[in-house]
């Protein structure tokens, strides 16, 4: 293995793999992220991923429970993984008025 | 990007297919119409089967999961908890500016009329939405009273800023907000017997 090839599976190795679905679109977004990136930072990126532009009534959740984790995203991702959402699949939902 | 406001105004045909086709392809991730029960109509009406669970489950009312890629030879509510089965109409004569027309129908005459209270969801105690048999009294339309319905915004009923349908949106968010509310605790069963 050559020193380059090994760089990247070291830094490969500190990338934890996450998933957002937008229940908006159904649309979905894989990718990786270091876990000490704050769970507003990947949900950040989701969007970039998606294409996608935040709407104010936009809430994310973890999937597929429907978990809120809106008071959760200054916690890094290893955090979630360890102790909220073991598999780090979420979804964005966004808020509707009705009823 | 502005929210929709003001009286809902028909979209050009061409506008309304194109974007529904588009969307299709996102809503379905990959699947085909045949796959999961749809049907099409014509350009512009989508009938779509929807469960209503009686039992605790994340399974999706439309049944499947479009967060996994379709599988060879997937169907519709495979491994899906038992539960009311029925059938949603949605018609997209002013998408994708506003979201389409959802109504419930009796799959056997793809109408709602009298006497046809057993094809309406019981959803009790959700803030997004609320399936009324007769808006306004006797006499009056069925309503999914939410504001990822076009119904919603044709009666003028008042809603946040924030909870309007922002042109441009996909009737993903219109099935979804249905999906999770189809399952306990707030789907009790069948609104009639």
């Amino acid at each position: 293995m050559t020193e380059l090839t090994e760089s990247a599976t070291a830094e490969r190795a500190h990338l934890l793999d996450v998933t957002f679905l937008d229940l908006n679109t159904n649309e979905t977004a894989r990718f990786a992220v270091p876990g000490d990136v704050t769970l507003q930072r990947a949900w950040d990126m989701a969007y970039d991923e998606l294409g996608e532009v935040r709407r104010p009534s936009d809430i994310l959740e973890a999937y597929p429970s429907g978990q809120p984790l809106t008071n959760d995203l200054d916690k890094t991702i290893r955090h979630v993984k360890e102790h909220l959402v073991p598999d780090l699949r979420f979804q964005i939902h966004g808020e509707k008025g009705g009823a | 990007m502005s929210s929709a406001g003001g009286v809902p105004v028909p979209a050009e045909f061409q506008q309304a297919r194109g974007t529904l086709d588009r969307h299709l392809g996102s809503v379905l991730a990959g699947r085909s119409l045949e796959a999961v029960g749809w049907q099409r109509p014509d350009p512009l009406t989508l009938y779509v089967p929807l469960r209503g669970y009686t039992s605790g489950t994340p399974a999706f009312a439309y049944g499947f999961d479009p967060s996994e890629p379709a599988a060879d030879g997937e169907h519709a509510f495979i491994g899906a908890p038992e539960g009311d089965d029925y059938l949603l109409r949605l018609y997209f004569s002013h998408y994708p500016d506003w979201p389409p027309s959802a109504r419930f129908v009796n799959p056997d005459t793809k109408q709602f009329g009298p006497g046809d209270a057993r094809c309406l969801p019981m959803i009790s105690g959700a803030n997004e939405l609320h399936v009324h048999a007769a808006y306004g009294g006797p006499g009056g339309s069925q309503l999914i009273c939410c504001s990822a319905t076009l119904e919603f915004y044709l009666i003028n009923h008042a809603v946040e800023d924030r909870h309007r349908w922002r042109p441009g949106s996909s009737f993903a968010s219109t099935l979804n907000v249905l999906s999770r509310y189809m399952r306990p605790p707030a789907y009790t069963g069948r609104q009639g017997s």
